[in-house]
């Protein structure tokens, strides 16, 4: 079944895109169509996170969409010189027509050899068309929810698997019944869309891509924990993002997607968006509760857990757009559909995010269980310098930086802990052999001096006296001795996991910490 | 300092964020995506609409890097300078701005950004609101170029 009508032209307004150029691809093709009198639809979808491809151009034939990549306004008016909108193609010669054409998007492997899930739609719809988005299985799943207990809801949720998306990793549906079984009349749902982390994308990718998933998502989360009011943190740093929501959650409010009663039940649910102002911390769950609040973005101590005393004292379930986007895919079967992907306690898929110094750098969605070399190799293939990979860090800023011997570590949660690393939101960062891991390490502290929230000693002097010992002296047994204070005496992840960029850099690449390699 | 509508137009916008309970980190938001920053003069007024002293609106605002009291000039450009970009030479990027005399032009400001979720194509900037990607030497002179017509 095609969606679109034949010729319907499809040009991404995802951020990646039009960073690469898409908006004057765009402009370019009304103006040529409109010289030529064709007669054109312009689709501006989300990105199918191939991002090596970006501007990717895909045209809608009776056989499928055909895709073109890293278009420019040129390439564009030699695909429309071809006439290939004035014919009915002959697919057999499809991929003569232009050297950017890849053939039919479908079969392209890079994206054939995932597993969508969570991303089923993303790059494939108007990402502000409600229709469209119902068409292609959008809001069945908030309508059964409607239907069922809140309780069994939870059920298939626990059943499911699912883990919290944002780093951490906590099975969701621990936290559901906790918010589920506090009785205060006023709950929360918060979505953190704060996406710090360096290396990662897959939060924004989606936002923009398929907003309504995350709107239905947690108005699924509200009715099964009992929770009437939805806040959407976000990161300043997106603004396409917070057009394109702020423009979903009206047209949600309009169509009773939002609102009272919505979709005719006797559930109201209602979404606000917030936008963040420039702070790393303010993605820690407690000092987005704090900033939301109106105040300083200083983490807070827990207990007691924002599931029991979040938002202005309130229970609230706090989730990484990932993981609350994955809802309706965790759901399926009632949450058996979910479950039997992955292996051991790593359940379902995560979109992986091929960053950095990568020649086929984008999004990927995957089982869990394959090895990190296996997604680097089948789809990164090798650095874009072409230079040899000599470092990769993954897991974003607090996440360890690894050599090729440790690529064939399983992508499983609990693999990447125990060789001191973790997969945290998903994101990979490649490096070649012009990286300096002296140079890396210094930065993780740097970063830790000026993002930290400042409420406890070892995250704040600590990360200042690393920086400057690397910076100077390069005394390693002093560095070591930083880490584990910083480890053992912060308050939250931020100063107690940057050792793990440091140390991993240490243990890993010694040879970059003589002191001759001292840079000034 | 002139404001589009003067001093009173934004001490409404203040007063009707406070009336619709919107929080301070809210009104302040609302103030920098308006003016481009927070006029410290306005820090009394803003201390007295919410109930707060002004060392505990000073401090909200300079927790965030966004929340800003000084005006930005006309052309504000932020090179990531997060580990990806750094994959794909985003300090040298950074170097090349100092080392041509790009970071004293007239009406541009020039500084960094962690990230902008452009990580599979860096090095990556943000000019005013407008992103670029895999952003060359060449590109941004040119980038600058523009900005100086
Ligand atoms: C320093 C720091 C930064 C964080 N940044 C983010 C972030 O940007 N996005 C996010 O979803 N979680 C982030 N987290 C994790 C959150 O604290 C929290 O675990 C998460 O929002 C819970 O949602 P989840 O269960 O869906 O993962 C961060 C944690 C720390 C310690
Ligand atoms: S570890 Fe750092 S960021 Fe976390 S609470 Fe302590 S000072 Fe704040
Ligand atoms: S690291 Fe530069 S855009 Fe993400």
């Amino acid at each position: 079944m095609n969606l679109y009508e034949t010729y319907t032209v499809f040009i991404p307004g995802d951020s990646a895109a039009v960073a690469l150029g898409a908006n004057l691809v765009a402009e370019a093709l009304l103006q040529e169509a409109n010289k030529r009198c064709i007669d054109i639809r312009l689709i501006r979808n989300g990105s199918r996170g191939m991002i090596w491809a970006e501007p990717l151009l895909e045209i809608q034939t009776s056989a499928g969409r055909l895709a073109f990549a890293c278009t420019n306004p040129e390439i564009l008016v030699e695909l429309l010189d071809t006439g290939i909108f004035e014919r009915e193609l002959d697919m057999s010669v499809a991929e003569r027509i232009h050297p950017s054409c890849l053939g039919f998007t479908e079969d392209i492997p890079w994206l054939k050899n995932q597993n969508r899930q969570t991303f089923s739609r993303c790059g494939i719809i108007n990402p502000l068309c409600l229709d469209d988005y119902q068409t292609l299985g959008g809001l069945s799943s908030l309508k059964n929810a409607l239907e069922q207990q809140p309780n069994d809801i939870i059920d298939a949720i626990a059943a499911s698997g699912l883990r919290g998306r944002g780093g951490a990793a906590f099975p969701a549906g621990i936290k559901w019944k906790t918010v589920a079984e506090c009785s205060s009349p006023c709950k929360y749902i918060v979505c953190n869309a704060d996406e710090g982390d360096s290396g990662t994308y897959a939060d924004r990718l989606i936002m923009e891509g398929d907003p309504f998933l995350l709107i239905e998502s947690m108005a699924i989360a509200g009715y099964a924990t009992g929770a009437n009011k939805g806040y959407i943190y976000l990161r300043s740093e997106y603004p396409l993002a917070r057009q394109i929501l702020d423009q979903a959650i009206r047209i949600a409010q309009q169509k009773n997607l939002l609102g009272d009663s919505i979709l005719g039940s006797e559930f109201n649910f209602d979404i606000q968006l917030f936008v963040g102002a420039g702070a790393y911390i303010c993605g820690e769950e407690t000092s987005l509760l704090q900033s939301l609040e109106g105040k300083r973005g200083e983490v807070r101590s827990k207990p007691p857990l924002p599931a029991q005393e979040g938002l202005f004292g309130q229970p609230t379930l706090i989730h990484n757009v990932i993981s609350l986007c994955s809802v309706p895919a965790a759901l399926v079967s009632s949450g058996q559909h979910y479950a039997a992907l992955g292996i051991n306690r790593s359940l379902g898929t995560l979109p992986f995010q091929l960053s950095g110094n990568i020649k086929y750098a984008g999004l990927v969605e995957l089982a869990f269980g394959h090895s990190l070399r296996y997604l680097l190799d089948q789809f990164g293939q090798g650095t874009l310098s072409g230079k040899p990979l000599r470092a990769v860090q993954i897991g974003g800023p607090l996440g360890a930086y690894l050599p090729d011997r440790m690529l064939d570590t399983n992508l499983d949660y609990e693999e990447f802990i125990a060789i001191g690393a973790g997969i945290g939101h998903g994101g990979i960062v490649v490096f070649d052999d012009t990286v300096n891991l002296q140079v890396q390490a210094r930065y993780a502290f740097q970063f830790c001096v000026e993002e930290s929230c400042g409420k406890c000693t070892p995250c704040r002097i600590g990360a200042k006296r690393g920086l400057d010992n690397l910076s100077t002296s390069n005394d390693l047994v002093l560095v070591e001795a930083l880490c584990e204070v910083m480890e053992s005496g912060s308050l939250c992840a931020m100063g107690g996991m940057t050792p793990i960029p440091v140390r991993s850099a240490i243990h890993y690449f010694p040879e970059d910490f003589t002191p001759t390699e001292l840079v000034s | 300092m002139h404001y589009l509508g003067g001093i009173n137009t934004i001490k409404t916008l203040i007063k009707l964020a406070v009336e619709d309970n919107q929080v301070l980190t809210s009104a302040l938001r609302q103030l920098v995506d308006k003016y481009g920053f927070i006029d410290s003069e306005l820090i009394p007024f803003i201390a007295d609409s919410y109930n707060l002293s002004k060392a505990e609106v000073l401090g909200v605002i300079s927790f965030y890097e966004d929340f800003r009291t000084t005006p930005p000039l006309a052309h504000v450009i932020r090179i990531c300078q997060a580990e990806a970009c750094q994959a794909l030479g985003a300090t040298t990027l950074m170097a090349h701005c100092k080392s041509v005399g790009l970071t004293n032009k007239q009406n541009v400001e020039i500084g960094t950004v962690s990230c902008l979720g452009l990580c599979a194509c860096g090095p990556a900037l943000i000019h005013n609101e407008n992103l670029h990607a895999r952003v060359t030497s060449a590109k941004l002179d040119e980038i600058i170029r523009q900005t100086q017509k």
